[in-house]
């Protein structure tokens, strides 16, 4: 019997025999003292373990109730009170005990691995070619039977951080590989079997870009914590190659916040690099009721949406969820994409404030050279005070144009104090990243 | 007939203290197992892969670092380091220096090739006048913000300024005596971005008095040998892992301290920004940013992390522990006159009717009772009127359970991620924690009291820096 079935044996043992005292309650306390326990009783059915247990039990009960008796229940309760805990302390005592080892143990093997295999790791995860296993056998000096007697824990661990220093190489195509030679792919699917620390589990997966069998995620999938739901199905998207984002879109009608579309966005980028289908954005933003969602998605076209649907962002510049035509500006802003430049300009007058400035920030970022004045214009049309800031700060590196305008303007708001303050602190964070390049 | 009176009052007397004792008993109970449950279910969330994300994602909410100085002219250069080595992609560091009277502003022109820059400041939030923004001309020190103001004499005055010239969503209160941990951005803003309704995320403290730093950043973590920061230590432990946690799993967090903690800015601007007149700026803030939310029927949580996000350097002596508490103590008080219309308010959800009702309980009334119950005690004895077995019995059941909680947290602090590089560390706790509920609570109960006094009798209260002597520097 393993130590996990001695614990849960006694576990039980422990719940009956307090059951029985708990009913024997009113029986122990009109019991002698003097009785003392009997040891296992012999009937019909052999020796009865619970007896000898009960035995105990009412001998030590009794002795306590003979010795307390006589005070009053406060004395009693503090009485109760030391007792349980010195039960915990000793109790945590153990449990200290063996976290240390536990903690130190794990330790020692993760230094093991990173002084001894990491380098070797590391070289097989950035190979272009997939080795075969008698290379990863050499590379690491080690046969796979040998690698596999390390803990997978202290495998999955290492070969994870190793990862997320990689972390500007999207695709590591060797990762899998890695993994089911040195027995971590096994070691997360029993995890998930065996629902053993699943959200690690879960996370490891994505994070390594695991491809486990479907079947196994299917309880995960519709689970009632939608944390573990979400990285199933993101893990799902990982692994099956037939409907990804069947999903998707019942995933993004529940309210999200800023975690949620990180991991989304970091998934999408390893998606496209695989050369996977994409998820369509356009249709997905145009079907969301949560605005954040709609322009998270809006957003997602920029990094790895179609051509197609890239010239059709201008859609959203008057729409009528506000985040949309955030979104859809940055986005814009982000692609260049000079064609859409007119479309910002027009729009200009039906947006708020805040927006305003998406719109100037916009524009500067596509960079045409064609909307100096437009700036300018701006810059006199609010009244806002972090409107003015942004126009001048967009005119001011909009070109030569731009600066010679920004210039002029120094000379036409001598006598507007706000104004030459405005454009001086412009000037002067312009100037002080110019020094911070030499 | 006097007897009868003194009798009965004793004997009612007893019996509140004695049901006040077990509801104070239970209460810790609950928050062990709150606490427990709460970080079992945050731990889910690697620290490695929330790391990760945050690192390859451009939807990363910006991280301003606002850290007031005054007259830390000795320390100020290893601190402004210590805060320019943290990791996250997207911050920026505001130092204040709020009219320092020594070379704290020069240091750190000189230190980090800082330069006047114009800047259209705007006060959004009202605080002692603006005079001067520097920024550094080297791009290695290209996160540096300092902001010169004119002394306002509290540290929330130059919170305030420093909130008029930051633009980041969220921003993280500190001192700048304070050694916070690389990641500690990283951590504190994951609950942020997990659920965009916290508008306050806690990062846990411990004092660095016993640690040894090198190029700003702490090389050997360890207790303090000296009794009272060690004292301190563990009672911030207790107040973090077990107090803060356990209220936090049902969002009823009553403080995130003044330093370290992180904050929605638009909230705390909404909310009026920090209490000058505050003695408890910390405290006073969050119960305003709470009732903000719940006046405005926003959603709302304050969050409390396990991870040791940073350390400061406590009071070593008796003089300097005596000057904070009784600040605390002042600072406590006046929460509980200037929010009075909270207490028992349902309009304030568990504000109103939960952590409220607790602080004033267990946090305010505490001192009051336990002094009251110690004359009282001292009135038996001398009339002979104590039974030795059973207040014995009583002690030591009390005593017991102080300590098993101290245990407790020791230990959890030591499976929540090792705040102490060696074991000899905890070994230390453990045994400060035998002394701790007979040297050092009696001294925290006194301080507390004279703070209430000197608040009733509104005599005057001056701010004084604390005297500091440094960490230990490793070769």
């Amino acid at each position: 019997m393993n130590s996990k079935k001695i614990a849960n044996f006694a576990f039980v043992n422990t719940i009956v025999c307090i059951l029985y005292t708990l009913f024997g309650i009113s029986n122990f306390a009109q019991t002698e003292v003097s009785r003392f326990p009997e040891g296992p009783t012999v009937n019909f059915d052999g020796i009865s373990v619970f007896d000898y247990y009960y035995g105990y039990f009412v001998y030590w009960w009794n002795l306590a109730v003979a010795w307390f008796k006589d005070n009053s229940w406060q004395v009693q309760l503090s009485f109760a009170l030391i007792f349980l805990c010195i039960v915990t302390m000793i109790i945590l005592s153990v449990l200290f005990y063996r976290n240390i080892r536990e903690v130190n143990r794990f330790e020692k093997n993760v230094q093991w691995v990173n002084d001894n295999l990491r380098e070797h790791f590391y070289n097989i995860l950035i190979s272009i070619e997939q080795p075969t296993m008698e290379e990863v056998e050499k590379e690491c000096n080690m046969t796979v039977e040998k690698m596999r007697e390390i803990p997978p824990k202290v495998m999955a661990t290492a070969i994870s951080s190793l990862r997320m220093e990689l972390s500007e190489l999207t695709v590591l195509p060797n990762t899998q590989l890695l993994c089911d030679i040195t027995g971590v792919t096994q070691y997360l699917e029993t995890n998930l079997i065996a629902k053993r620390d699943v959200m690690e589990t879960l996370q490891n997966l994505v994070n390594l870009h695991l491809r486990v069998s479907e079947g196994l995620l299917a309880i995960y999938i519709n689970h009632y914590n939608s944390n573990l739901r979400q990285m199933a199905r993101m893990s799902y998207m990982i692994c099956t190659e037939t409907e990804p984002y069947r999903y998707l879109e019942e995933d993004l009608q529940e309210k999200q916040a800023l975690w949620r579309p990180m991991m989304l966005h970091r998934l999408f980028g390893w998606l496209r690099d695989t050369e996977r289908q994409m998820p369509q954005f356009l249709v997905l933003a145009n079907v969301m009721q949560d605005e954040s969602t709609a322009s998270f998605l809006i957003e997602e076209i920029a990094y790895w949406g179609s051509e197609e649907e890239k010239s059709q962002l201008k859609q959203f510049f008057v729409s009528k969820m506000f985040k949309c035509r955030e979104s859809a500006l940055k986005a814009v802003a982000l692609l260049g994409d000079e064609s859409q430049e007119q479309a910002i300009v027009e729009s200009y007058t039906h947006q708020p404030e805040y927006l305003r400035r998406s719109c100037l920030r916009a524009i500067h970022a596509i960079n045409s050279g064609r909307n100096t004045e437009f700036f300018v214009d701006a810059y006199y049309r609010t009244s806002s005070k972090e409107t003015k800031e942004c126009a001048l700060t967009c005119l001011y590196s909009y070109g030569e144009d731009g600066r010679s305008r920004f210039e002029q303007m120094h000379v036409d708001m001598i006598s507007d104090q706000q104004g030459l303050n405005l454009l001086n602190q412009i000037d002067s964070m312009a100037l002080l990243q110019q020094m911070r390049m030499f | 007939m006097l007897e009868l009176i003194r009798d009965n009052i004793l004997y009612f007397y007893g019996y509140i203290v004695f049901f006040y004792s077990l509801l104070l008993i239970s209460t810790y109970v609950m928050l062990l197992i709150m606490s427990y449950k709460y970080s079992k279910n945050y731990k889910r969330w690697t620290d490695d892969y929330i790391k990760h994300m945050v690192d390859s994602t451009p939807y990363v909410p910006g991280v301003s670092i606002v850290a007031p100085a005054f007259n830390e002219s000795k320390t100020i250069i290893d601190n402004v380091n210590s805060l320019l080595n943290l990791e996250y992609p997207n911050f920026e560091i505001c130092i204040v220096n709020d009219g320092s009277k020594d070379d704290t502003l020069q240091k750190l022109i000189d230190n980090f090739d800082l330069v006047e820059v114009s800047f259209e400041y705007v006060e959004r939030i009202h605080c002692a006048p603006f005079r001067h923004l520097y920024r550094s001309t080297n791009f290695k020190y290209q996160r540096l913000v300092v902001v010169d103001k004119v002394n306002g004499g509290t540290k929330a005055d130059a919170v305030n300024a420093g909130l008029n010239v930051i633009t980041n969503p969220y921003f993280i209160n500190t001192d700048v005596d304070c050694v916070l941990s690389r990641d500690a951005i990283y951590h504190c803003v994951f609950p942020a971005l997990l659920d965009d309704s916290v508008i306050a995320v806690s990062g846990t403290m411990s004092m660095s008095n016993g640690s040894t730093i090198k190029d700003g950043v702490l090389v050997d973590v360890a207790p303090s040998s000296q009794p009272i920061p060690l004292f301190q230590d563990l009672e911030y432990k207790r107040s973090f892992l077990v107090g803060k946690m356990g209220w936090s799993y049902i969002n009823a967090m009553n403080n995130v301290s003044g330093g370290y903690g992180l904050f929605n800015t638009e909230v705390v601007i909404a909310a009026g920004g920090y209490g000058t007149d505050s003695f408890a700026e910390d405290m006073d803030m969050l119960t305003r940013m709470i009732a903000y939310c719940c006046d405005f029927k926003r959603p709302y949580r304050v969050v409390q992390i396990p991870h040791n996000c940073c350390w400061t350097e406590g009071p070593s002596s008796l003089r300097m522990i005596y000057r904070q508490r009784v600040r605390w103590g002042r600072g406590l008080i006046q929460l509980m006159h200037q929010h009075h219309r909270i207490l028992f308010n349902p309009r304030y959800k568990r504000l109103g009717l939960i952590t409220f009702p607790n602080t004033f309980l267990f946090e305010f009334l505490a001192p009051v009772i336990e002094s009251v119950g110690f004359f009282t005690f001292l009135y038996l004895a001398f009339t002979g009127a104590v039974n030795w077995s059973t207040f014995f019995v009583m002690f030591f059941a009390i005593y017991s359970f102080s300590y098993m909680l101290s245990s407790f947290v020791v230990f959890y602090d030591f499976i929540q991620g090792k705040s102490y590089t060696s074991i000899r560390s905890y070994i230390k706790l453990f045994i400060a924690a035998l002394f701790e509920p007979i040297i050092y609570h009696p001294i925290i109960v006194y301080c507390s009291l004279v703070g209430y006094y000197k608040y009733i009798t509104k005599q005057k209260a001056v701010w004084v820096s604390m005297e500091r002597k440094g960490m230990k520097k490793a070769e």
